[in-house]
Formats: C-alpha cells, sequence, structure tokens
C-alpha cells in the first residue's frame, strides 16, 4: 500500500506539473479531480466502517481429529457501494503446539448484502483449536486506504476429541468377597454376568441389555436387568510426561496418550462402567480426579484435560496418599514414561483386582518386571492400536 | 497454486476448500457495465483528438460507424472465444473495406495531419499536399473510421476482455498526448470522459489484483495459505466498482470545471512566470554532456599537471545568459581590447586541449635561469613593448569569481603578488595590474615591422652596438621612431649592459624549448587532409627567415583565408567522436565560434612552423562595452566595467623571436579595427608588406563593421533580467529524487536477498537446506564474535555455544551445529524436524541480534549486512 501510495502521489505531482505547464483549465480540473479523490475515499471508508459488521462463527463445538470443521466469517455490507477487496487474517492455534497457523483470506464484499465465506480446516492432532479473525479490513478502490470492520465475535474454540481405538473391555471374573454384603443375587444392579430381572424395552434401555433369545420367542423385546453389582470401582491413571509440546513427536504421544484414554472411557461409558480418571497437575499442585458418567462428561473432562497436559507429570507419593487405601476393581495406569516408582506402586501397593500399566513411548526401555496379577503393555504411538485391543478391568 | 511444503508444526491442516455465499442473489448486469466503461473509454479518447485538432468530417457518418464497430467489438469481446467465424467474417470485411477505400484514407490521413500542423504551429499553411482526388470532409471521415476501429478494438477488449489498465492505456493516451504535449485545449466533457475512464480502468485493475484470470476448477485459489477468488467469483463486483469510479469521476470532473467556468478562472500571473521560466530552463537543459555543464567543479582548471584543461567539440552550442561575473576598473581607459588569460592549452591531441608536463620544464635548464633571474617568459612582452610605449594603466578586478581571479592580463608590469611557475602557470594571483595603456598588440609589432631589418626586438636597442646604430640613423627617422616606438621613455637605456645581456640570453634559450615543444601536431590523417587544403597558404611562409611582421601578415593572411571559407555562429554542433576537431571546422562543418576558430589558427599556425599556443580567458572591450561608466574619485577618473559571461573567449598566442607570447586574434567577428600603417620604409619589400598589410587590414575591417552588431553584447531584456533560474531547482529536485531512491533501492535490494535466502532454506533436498542455513547462522556467529575460521567443528560448537546460547534461550547451538555436521559429513539424511530446529536456531539468533541492538545498528544489520 505503500508503493501504490507513493505512485498516487507521484501521479499528484506529475498533474501538478501539467497544470504549470498546461495553458488550459482542463490540467486544473484533472488536478482537483485526484486531489478530491482521495477525500471522498476517506469518507467512503469511514461510512463503511461504521456501516458493517462482521462475525466469526463456527458450528462444530467439538469434533474429532482428521475431521473436517467448518469456519464461517460473516460480513453485512450495508452501504450501496461494493468492494472488492476484503481481506481476513485467521489466526489458527493448537493448545498442544507454540506454533500458529495464519490464513489469509480475500474475497469481494457486494453492495447491501450479507457475505458468508467458509472455510475448512482440521486438526491432526486431539487439542483445542482456537480460531481468531485477527484482522479485518477492507481497501477502498484505489489501495490507498483501509479500513478495520467492527467485529462482533472474533474469536471460536473448537475441542477437538481424539480418535476411537476399538477396544474390548472385559471384567475380571474373581469375585469380591465381601462379608457383610448384600449385593449378590437378588437386587438389581448393573452386574452383567447375573440377571436380576427382564423387563419390556422401554425407549431409552441400552441396546445391549436386550434379551434377544427371549424376544425371538415372544412378540415383545425384552430388556435384561442386571443383578446386584459388584462393587466395580475401576481407575484409570494418566500420567504423561512432557517439558514441552511442540515437536510432531510430542504431540503423536499425546494424541495416543489421549486416544487410549478417550477409547478406554468411552468403551467403559458405555458398558455402564464409570471410570474414574486420575491425573496430577503440577500446576496446580494437586491430584485430579474425574467420574464421567456420559459420554458429555468425557468432552468435559478432556476439555479440562487439555489445559492441564502441559503439568502432568504424576507424583508417585501424592497417588499414593490419595488413593492407597481405596478398593479398586481395576487399576489402569496409561503413561508415556517408564517410572520404576510408579510401576512398583501400582504394582504392589495398589488395592485392586487387576491392574494395567500401558506404557506408550517411541523410545526403546526394558520391560520391566511385574507381578503375575499385572499386566504391562509397552507399545508406541503408532501401534497402539494393535497392541492395546483388550484390557481386563 | 503452490500449496505450504513446509512441514506443519502447528497440528493444523488447512484445506483448499473454501466456498462464498451471499444472503441476496441481486442479477448483475457485469458485461454491460464493462461495455459502458469501455464506451467512455471510446468516445472520450477518440473525441478529445478530434476536438483538439479539429478536423473537418461528416459527423453523423462518423458517430455512425464508430457506434456500429464499438457493437461490433464490444460483443466479439464479451464472447471472446466464440462466434470464430463472425470475427473472422469482421475482420476480412475490414480489409476489403480498406482496401476500397485506401485512396480516401491515405488523403484523409494528409489531411489530418494537416489539421494537426495548423494547430499546433497555429499556421493556416497546408504542410502536406494532397491529391484533391476526394473533399476533405469525405476523406477525413473515411480515415477516422478505419482507424478508428482498432483503436476501438483494443478498448474494448482491453476493458471487457482483459479488465487491463495498461493496456487501455496504450489504446487512448498516445494520440491524445500529440494534443497534449503541444499545449492543444481539448474540449472539456470529452476530456473528463477520458479522465473518467482512466480512473475506472485503475480501479478495475486494482480490484483485480492478485487474481488468476485463467479459468480454473476451483472458487478460490491458494498460494501457501492465502486464497484468492477466481475472476468468476468476484460477484461481479468488479464491473461495478468500476461504473461507480466512472461516474463519480464524471460528476467531479464536470463540477470542478462548471464551477471553474461560472468563477471565470485565469491562471495566475505568477503560475505563468514559472511555466515560461520553466519552458526556458528545459530547453537549454543538455544531458549530454554532463560533464561539461559541471566544469564549474573544476574539471577544466588548468593544473600543475599535463591534464587536460578543455575538451572540444562536445556541445552543441555555446549559450551566455549575458550576466555580469565581475568588474574592472582602470585609471585611465585601454586601447584596444583587454585578453585576461585563464587558461592555455599546449598539446592538441584527441580533440583535447592540454598542459606540456611539468617533467619539460624541469629537464630544461633554461627555466632555472629564469628563476635565477626572476625574468620569466610571462616578463617579455611587457619588457619589450613597455619600451615602445610608457603610457599604462591600473586595472583593477573586483566582485571576482573564480575563473576571473585566476586570469591575467598581458603586458602587465612585474607584480609582487604574482609568482611565476614555468613560463605559463601562476602559483599566486592579483587583482591589480599595471597594464600597457595600448593593449593592441597587432598594431604595436606593425609599428616596429619597419625597424625589423636592423633590431629584432625593441630591448635589443639597448645593447651597446644597436645603441650606436641607433644614434647613428638620421635623425628624421631617428624622430620618427623616438615619436612613434619610443615616445620619451625615461631611462630607456637605463639598464646595465649585463642585465641586457641576461634577457637575451634567457630568451634565446627559451627559444628552443618554443619551438620544440609549441610547433608540434599529431600525426594524424587529419593533419594531412587539413594541410593539404591550407598548404597553398602554408607553404608560402619562411618560418626560418621571416620577420615579427611577416609573421604577422602570415597570421592575418590565415585569418581571413579561414574567415571566408567558414562561418561564426555559436550553434555549430557537436563534432562527431570519430572525427578531428579543427578537421571537421576547417574542411567539413566550417561553423563555429571562437574555439573552433582559435584551435585551426594554432594548428595552421603550427603547420607553418609558427610556435603557437590555444588560450581560453575573457575579452574585455572597454570602447563597447555597454555597462562602461566614467566615475571622478578623488579628482581623478574612473573607469569602470563589468565582465559578462558572455566576453568569455578563445584566441590564439604565437611566439615572436625577442618579443615573447603575443596574443592573437583568429576569429574575424573579434578582429580589432586596425589603422592602416604610415610608417616609412627604406625596403620596398616591407613597404609592399606594410601595404599589403594596410589592404588586409582594411578588408578585415570591412568584415568587422558588418559583423560586429551580431557579437555586440545586448543588454538583458525585461524578461531575461528577470527570469528566475529554475536550474538549480530542477537539479536538486533531481538530485532529492536520486537521494530518496537510495533508501528504496535498498529495501528493495534486502527483499530480493531475503527472498532469495528463505528459498535456498526451502529447497527439497533437505541437508543442502541444513548447509545453507548453516552458513547463514556462521555469519550470525561470526558477528557475535565467534571465531568461525576453525576447522574443528568441536570448536565452532564449543565457541558459539559460549557466545551465542545465551540468546537463543530455550534452544542450545550445539544441536544446530551438530545438525549442520551431519548433513554435510554423513549420509544421514535431515530429517523435517531437525531442519525446523536448525531454522529455528538461526532465525531465534537472528531475531535476539537485531532486536538487542538500536535503530541504526539495526539498519545497517539489515540493509548493508543482511543479517537480520
Amino acid at each position: 500500500m505503500i508503493l501504490i501510495k507513493l505512485l498516487y502521489l507521484v501521479i499528484l505531482i506529475i498533474l501538478v506539473c501539467f497544470w504549470v505547464l498546461y495553458v488550459d483549465s482542463i490540467a486544473l480540473v484533472m488536478l482537483l479531480c485526484a486531489l478530491c479523490l482521495p477525500v471522498l475515499l476517506i469518507i467512503l471508508m469511514l461510512w463503511l466502517k461504521f456501516r458493517s459488521e462482521a462475525s466469526l462463527s463456527c458450528n462444530m463445538n467439538t469434533s474429532t481429529s482428521g475431521e473436517s470443521i467448518p469456519v464461517t466469517i460473516i460480513v453485512n455490507n450495508r452501504l450501496p457501494f461494493s468492494f472488492s477487496q476484503t481481506h481476513a487474517v485467521i489466526d489458527l492455534r493448537h493448545s498442544f503446539s507454540a506454533e500458529k497457523e495464519r490464513m489469509r483470506l480475500q474475497f469481494p464484499l457486494q453492495s447491501g448484502n450479507i457475505t458468508k465465506m467458509t472455510f475448512y480446516i482440521h486438526a491432526d492432532f486431539c487439542g483445542s483449536l482456537d480460531i481468531s479473525l485477527e484482522k479485518l479490513f477492507v481497501l477502498d478502490y484505489f489501495h490507498l486506504f483501509r479500513t478495520n470492520l467492527r467485529m462482533s465475535s472474533k474469536k471460536v474454540s473448537v475441542l477437538i476429541l481424539p480418535k476411537r481405538m476399538p477396544m474390548q473391555i472385559s471384567e475380571s471374573s474373581a469375585p469380591v468377597n465381601c462379608s457383610d454384603s448384600d449385593m449378590f443375587g437378588d437386587k438389581p444392579g448393573d452386574d452383567p454376568s447375573e440377571i436380576f430381572g427382564i423387563h419390556e424395552y422401554i425407549p431409552g434401555d441400552p441396546v445391549s441389555r436386550i434379551h434377544w433369545k427371549l424376544s425371538s420367542k415372544s412378540d415383545q423385546t425384552l430388556v435384561k436387568e442386571f443383578s446386584t453389582p459388584v462393587l466395580k470401582s475401576v481407575l484409570v491413571i494418566a500420567d504423561f510426561q512432557t517439558s514441552q509440546l511442540t515437536s510432531q513427536n510430542i504431540m503423536r504421544e499425546s494424541e495416543a496418550f489421549l486416544s487410549l484414554l478417550y477409547s478406554l472411557a468411552c468403551t467403559m461409558i458405555e458398558q455402564q462402567t464409570a471410570p474414574t480418571i486420575l491425573w496430577y497437575s503440577t500446576e496446580s499442585n494437586e491430584i485430579r480426579q474425574y467420574t464421567p458418567t456420559t459420554l458429555t462428561d468425557i468432552t468435559e473432562m478432556f476439555r479440562e484435560l487439555y489445559y492441564s497436559l502441559n503439568s502432568m507429570k504424576m507424583d508417585v507419593h501424592h497417588l499414593l496418599n490419595e488413593v492407597v487405601n481405596e478398593q479398586f476393581s481395576s487399576v489402569t495406569c496409561i503413561t508415556n514414561f517408564f517410572s520404576e516408582l510408579l510401576t512398583t506402586a501400582i504394582d504392589q501397593r495398589m488395592n485392586a483386582n487387576q491392574r494395567n500399566i500401558i506404557i506408550i513411548s517411541d523410545k526403546q526401555m526394558e520391560k520391566p518386571l511385574v507381578s503375575d496379577h499385572s499386566s504391562l503393555i509397552m507399545t508406541t504411538p503408532d501401534n497402539i492400536d494393535k497392541d492395546v485391543k483388550a484390557l481386563i478391568v | 497454486m503452490k500449496q505450504n511444503q513446509k512441514p506443519n508444526l502447528s497440528g493444523i491442516q488447512i484445506e483448499n476448500t473454501i466456498s462464498m455465499a451471499v444472503q441476496n442473489r441481486n442479477y448483475h448486469r457485469s458485461t454491460l457495465f464493462l461495455i459502458l466503461i469501455a464506451f467512455f473509454g471510446a468516445i472520450g479518447g477518440i473525441f478529445t483528438f478530434l476536438s483538439m485538432f479539429q478536423p473537418i468530417y461528416h459527423i453523423p457518418i462518423l458517430f455512425g460507424c464508430l457506434l456500429t464497430e464499438f457493437v461490433l467489438c464490444a460483443i466479439s469481446a464479451a464472447k471472446c472465444g466464440k462466434w470464430l467465424i463472425i470475427k473472422l467474417l469482421s475482420a476480412g470485411g475490414y480489409v476489403l473495406l480498406f482496401y476500397l477505400f485506401r485512396k480516401a484514407f491515405c488523403d484523409g490521413f494528409i489531411h489530418i495531419a494537416n489539421s494537426i500542423y495548423k494547430i499546433i504551429f497555429l499556421t493556416d499553411w497546408q504542410r502536406f499536399t494532397i491529391s484533391g482526388e476526394f473533399t476533405e470532409e469525405y476523406s477525413t471521415t473515411v480515415f477516422l473510421v478505419f482507424a478508428c476501429f482498432p483503436i476501438i478494438c483494443m478498448i474494448c477488449y482491453s476493458v471487457i476482455h482483459f479488465q487491463n489498465l495498461f493496456l487501455s492505456l496504450l489504446a487512448t493516451f498516445p494520440y491524445v498526448e500529440i494534443g497534449f504535449y503541444q499545449g492543444v485545449a481539448p474540449n472539456h466533457t470529452y476530456a473528463i470522459m477520458l479522465f473518467a475512464f482512466w480512473a475506472s480502468m485503475c480501479a478495475v485493475h486494482l480490484s483485480n489484483s492478485g487474481a488468476y484470470h485463467k479459468k480454473e476448477q476451483n472458487s478460490f485459489l491458494r498460494r501457501d495459505n492465502t486464497f484468492f477468488p477466481v475472476s468468476s467469483m468476484r460477484f461481479m463486483v468488479t464491473e461495478k466498482i468500476g461504473v461507480i469510479v466512472l461516474c463519480v469521476v464524471m460528476i467531479l470532473g464536470t463540477g470542478i470545471d462548471l464551477i471553474l467556468q461560472a468563477t471565470n478562472y485565469h491562471r495566475n500571473d505568477f503560475i505563468k512566470k514559472i511555466r515560461s521560466d520553466t519552458i526556458e530552463n528545459f530547453s537549454s537543459m543538455d544531458f549530454s554532456n554532463l560533464e561539461d555543464r559541471f566544469s564549474f567543479l573544476g574539471m577544466n582548471r588548468p593544473t600543475n599537471n599535463n591534464r587536460v584543461v578543455v575538451k572540444l567539440g562536445r556541445q552543441d552550442k555555446q549559450e551566455y545568459q549575458n550576466i555580469s561575473i565581475s568588474g574592472l576598473t582602470f585609471s585611465e581607459l585601454p586601447e584596444g581590447r583587454i585578453y585576461l588569460k585563464f587558461l592555455t592549452g599546449e598539446i592538441y591531441d584527441e580533440n583535447t586541449w592540454s598542459m606540456l608536463p611539468l617533467e619539460e620544464y624541469e629537464s630544461n635548464d633554461v627555466f632555472k635561469l629564469f628563476e635565477k633571474l626572476d625574468y620569466y617568459p610571462q616578463d617579455f612582452l611587457y619588457e619589450n613593448v613597455i619600451l615602445s610605449s610608457s603610457s599604462t594603466t591600473t586595472m583593477t578586478m573586483h566582485n571576482l569569481n573564480r575563473v576571473i581571479s585566476r586570469s591575467v592580463p598581458y603586458g602587465y608590469e612585474k607584480n609582487p603578488s604574482l609568482s611565476y611557475q614555468n613560463d605559463n602557470r601562476f602559483t599566486s594571483f592579483s587583482n591589480e595590474y599595471k597594464i600597457l595603456r595600448n593593449q593592441n598588440y597587432e598594431k604595436i609589432l606593425q609599428r616596429f615591422s619597419g625597424y625589423e631589418q636592423i633590431f629584432d626586438s625593441p630591448y635589443a636597442l639597448c645593447r651597446e652596438e644597436n645603441k650606436e646604430i641607433f644614434q647613428s640613423l638620421p635623425s628624421e627617422n631617428n624622430a620618427d621612431m623616438q615619436e612613434l616606438l619610443f615616445p620619451a621613455i625615461p631611462g630607456v637605456f637605463s639598464y646595465s649592459p649585463e642585465t641586457v645581456e641576461a634577457m637575451i640570453l634567457c630568451e634565446n634559450g627559451y627559444r628552443d624549448f618554443v619551438y620544440k615543444h609549441h610547433t608540434k601536431l599529431p600525426d594524424t590523417d587529419a593533419m594531412q587532409r587539413i594541410y593539404n587544403t591550407y598548404s597553398y597558404i602554408i607553404d608560402s611562409y619562411d618560418a626560418e627567415y621571416a620577420t615579427a611582421s611577416e609573421t604577422l601578415e602570415f597570421l592575418q593572411a590565415l585569418r581571413e583565408t579561414v574567415s571566408k571559407q567558414s562561418t561564426y555562429t555559436l550553434a555549430p554542433g557537436k563534432t562527431p567522436v570519430d572525427q578531428d576537431f579543427a578537421a571537421h571546422f576547417l574542411l567539413d562543418n566550417q561553423k563555429g565560434y571562437c574555439m573552433h576558430y582559435a584551435t585551426a589558427g594554432v594548428v595552421l599556425a603550427r603547420m607553418a612552423g609558427i610556435p603557437a599556443r590555444y588560450c581560453e580567458g575573457y575579452l574585455v572591450d572597454c570602447k563597447e562595452n555597454k555597462t562602461l561608466k566614467k566615475t571622478v574619485v578623488n579628482g581623478k577618473s574612473v573607469y569602470t566595467l563589468n565582465v559578462l559571461d558572455s566576453n568569455a573567449h578563445a584566441w590564439v598566442e604565437f611566439y615572436i623571436n625577442g618579443w615573447g607570447w603575443v596574443p592573437f586574434e583568429f576569429t574575424y567577428t573579434q578582429v580589432e579595427p586596425q589603422e592602416p600603417s604610415t610608417m616609412p620604409s627604406e625596403n620596398p619589400t616591407q613597404q609592399a608588406a606594410v601595404t599589403t598589410a594596410a589592404t588586409t587590414i582594411a578588408s578585415t575591417e570591412v568584415i568587422t563593421s558588418t559583423t560586429t552588431t551580431t557579437v555586440s553584447t545586448t543588454a538583458p531584456t525585461p524578461s531575461q533580467k528577470n527570469r528566475i533560474d529554475l536550474r538549480p531547482l530542477l537539479w536538486g529536485a533531481i538530485i532529492l529524487l536520486i537521494i530518496a531512491a537510495i533508501p528504496f533501492s535498498l529495501h528493495l535490494f534486502w527483499q530480493f536477498s531475503e527472498k532469495r535466502r528463505n528459498k535456498s532454506f526451502r529447497q527439497k533436498d533437505k541437508n543442502a537446506a541444513a548447509i545453507c542455513i548453516y552458513c547463514y547462522l556462521l555469519r550470525l556467529m561470526k558477528y557475535c564474535g565467534v571465531n568461525t575460521a576453525s576447522t574443528k567443528i568441536s570448536d565452532i560448537s564449543e565457541d558459539g555455544a559460549a557466545k551465542c546460547n545465551h540468546y537463543l534461550g530455550k534452544y542450545r547451538l550445539e544441536d544446530a551445529v551438530s545438525i549442520a555436521a551431519k548433513a554435510k559429513f554423513s549420509h544421514h539424511t535431515i530429517t523435517d524436524e531437525e531442519l525446523t530446529l536448525l531454522l529455528q536456531i538461526t532465525k531465534k539468533l537472528a531475531r535476539s541480534i537485531y532486536e538487542e541492538n538500536g535503530l541504526f545498528k539495526r539498519m545497517k544489520l539489515r540493509y548493508f549486512m543482511h543479517l537480520c
């Protein structure tokens, strides 16, 4: 624009010289026209600034990695004049990356019309995606001046959930003896191994509970009621250690880590098991616990999880203080860093029927020894969906 | 379309899909808008031209034809690529019709040319003859119909199809410029239409900037992360903008024009004055000989080595402003013209005059003698002439400019302020001289001519033996001699014999030097040609035995011959580069001014064996100077006059044995009227020579009388007096523009080198890219004081880490060095991650260095060192 301004200045100088050297008044007419045009353009730009507005919107609050997200810029031009050069500068930031993507969009504005520009982005990794409309300005007809449009909303955020891996969750068959338990047999519950009762299908009942055999024999659709609940408290410990999330490798690892966690949590929810997910935040210096019961809860949990991913590093002592006295049907620890302390704590000190330790890392390391009632899976981010297909919780 | 090839570390991918939608889908007549713009352009351009030169044509027919042509071209441009057959048929029809009407077309062209000529030169005269087969109206109309068709075609295509500003300008500007350049006034309405068309096309062109015009399948085009809409996706905004601008400029222009008419606008006198001065200054500006134009900076000054002092034939013409550059005051008004010599040219070579090298003087002992006796060749003339004429006058120079202050008159009494060097140079100057009152040296020489058989120079009289001869002459001759040559000089014989002998010895020794160096000419074909042409005169002169008066007569005859074969003019044109200056003047062009005549005079004199030199300076005619004033100061009359720039002059100096260097006027228009010599002579040869001289003088006088008026200085006209010299301003503006262009050029160059560097960082071969980045990193490290000349990578790494790591924050320089080493020395292929890390480290270092420094260092880092 500076170049064009300089060029216009040169044209003005030429017109001044023309006016001096040329006797007829047409030269003065040209010069005055050239002087008045920028003034008119300034007025036009100011008018546009006050009579137009823009906003940024995105219909999707959540998405998954790799899924296309449509983002729309809406500009309302109330002026009776069109403009050909509207420039939008959009910044895209991923919560796990220090780098940002900048995108520039140029489009025309019709007079007295609302223009919607929709572009599509997708995130390679899960996380929180911030889309902000940094600049939105319009150039005048001769590119001498520009005006920024008023923006009613200039930032949107989209939560990118990880991809879900197919997983099988099986329950431990070992009963938990509880002498004062009145949980066996006759009380409704959610133990799929014991059927308490059968009732007709009511909309909202999970499809997985339909008793197909009986339903085929009768005209109605019958649903199983499970028996008294076994005390099933499933603990999932999330331990993701990194000093920074700048390299792609780290993002791959975090994607694999969160994908596993997400898949595990969703599968458990679907199987009517509410896992307790636990992670340690060095930032707030506390153990964070979250027990989602629905998929929406998981989404909210991940929203919080994303912001503390950088500072997750598990404090084993804190963990043991928090949960050492509790009983769990299973404890699953997902980590990207081999910590002997943590492994030992889980393997030997946790009170659980089943202990699973999953280490996700590209680094080559020796497989640590664990006891028989613990299972250890070492995998890489690329092979996680092959190595972790089934878990016993 | 290029997409971003660099590794994406942000984890976000921007897809190529972009869609644009509007709420209200309006029907836009985009092509009609463009046709309207093109119509304005066609009408504005063509009718502006016609209104300027007002040819006679049939309006309804022309308008109808132009309209038809316009419709045809507009449809053709709108349907570009289609209806090819119709276009071909149209073109064929045009060619056929053109062939049928070709005679009328040619006549019409001539009529138009005549119209243009009449308007420009304000005459009714028909410059070009016409066949007369057709009427002017008919032929002009035919011409316009056929000539406007390609113009309209070009306008339509440039507007409707290409939407290009430059093509539109090309289609309209050239023929309109013919009138604008000549200051012809057009019809304002059409001119405003044309101007509106240009503004509209400018807006259309700018609104299309950044878009591709090829038809692409996608609606938006992508370059890296920038998206542009294709033309078809512009939703007809461009065309609308063009029409808006067109209307606005039309309204604005028409409004301003009406206001100016209503207020009866007239140009200010000040503007008119600036205009006239600017035109005059521009017409006097000549860029072709800038070196000579800047000679005031000292390029033509005499120097103490053999540098060139004058470059000949570089200017087309010589111009003067007739402005006063100095003043002279005399106690007694001199007789004759005063030559103030500024420089002398001794060596003629390659169209230049230059001085003799100092080594020539150092190797000659006579100059040591001069120094010893304090008697130089510069003193010869005075010493000789004072013996014949004691009348002197004091000349004071004031308001000296640089040239006048270093100019020296002839025949001055030795002045303590003056200091000499060799025979031609001065190391200090004076502003006051006691000079011979009679400055007409030709006359003095002629007076002496009768006594040359006896005495070869006046001070030869001082010799004892000559004194006796003088005293033995008949008293009446003696008396004449005394009266004419030696009017009552007290102490004329007061020189001691030793002094006289020393003076004679100096002069004799100097003669050899003079004849050795001042009769030389380059051995070229041009000199040979001159000799061949003038040999009939040159060969008539016997250099060995000629007396001073014979030499003078010969030179006068030479002058007359040259004057008959040449014309004096201040605008003779430049000498072609491959031609000799003197030969071009004497044989080819035969036009010139004092510089030409003086050079020719020296060349011809040398050919005849007469030592001669070229001189430049000022020639002041005391009697004819219009600024001459007589005032009385302390009871005494004082004469003052101004030296003007037009008094600059060139003449010849030739050497006469015994007399020294005598000025001789070779430019016939400047020759002073000479009185015929009435001296008695016993020698019939001398008598004849005297008569011949008298005849020559008389004829010269005639010439002088007819030509003097052309050379006389004219009083400056009032407009010249009050003329504003805008040349310094113009030069200042040019210099300012050049100065302003320097930072701009620096910035452009920096941008260019940045782009090149970034391109090298992004090349496909990652190892090569890593090496390029490392080279840049090395430069940054060197700036930080790291010893990058070391052959050991580890040393560089260590030193670099010590000096640079504090700039890098979380990064480490060792990592960068190790990546570069891997790229250079191992078979390892650098990964994207490594390359990115290396680039990040480098950029971080560059940024830190940049931010650490102040403004000037930053400018230096960026624009001169290209580091940041």
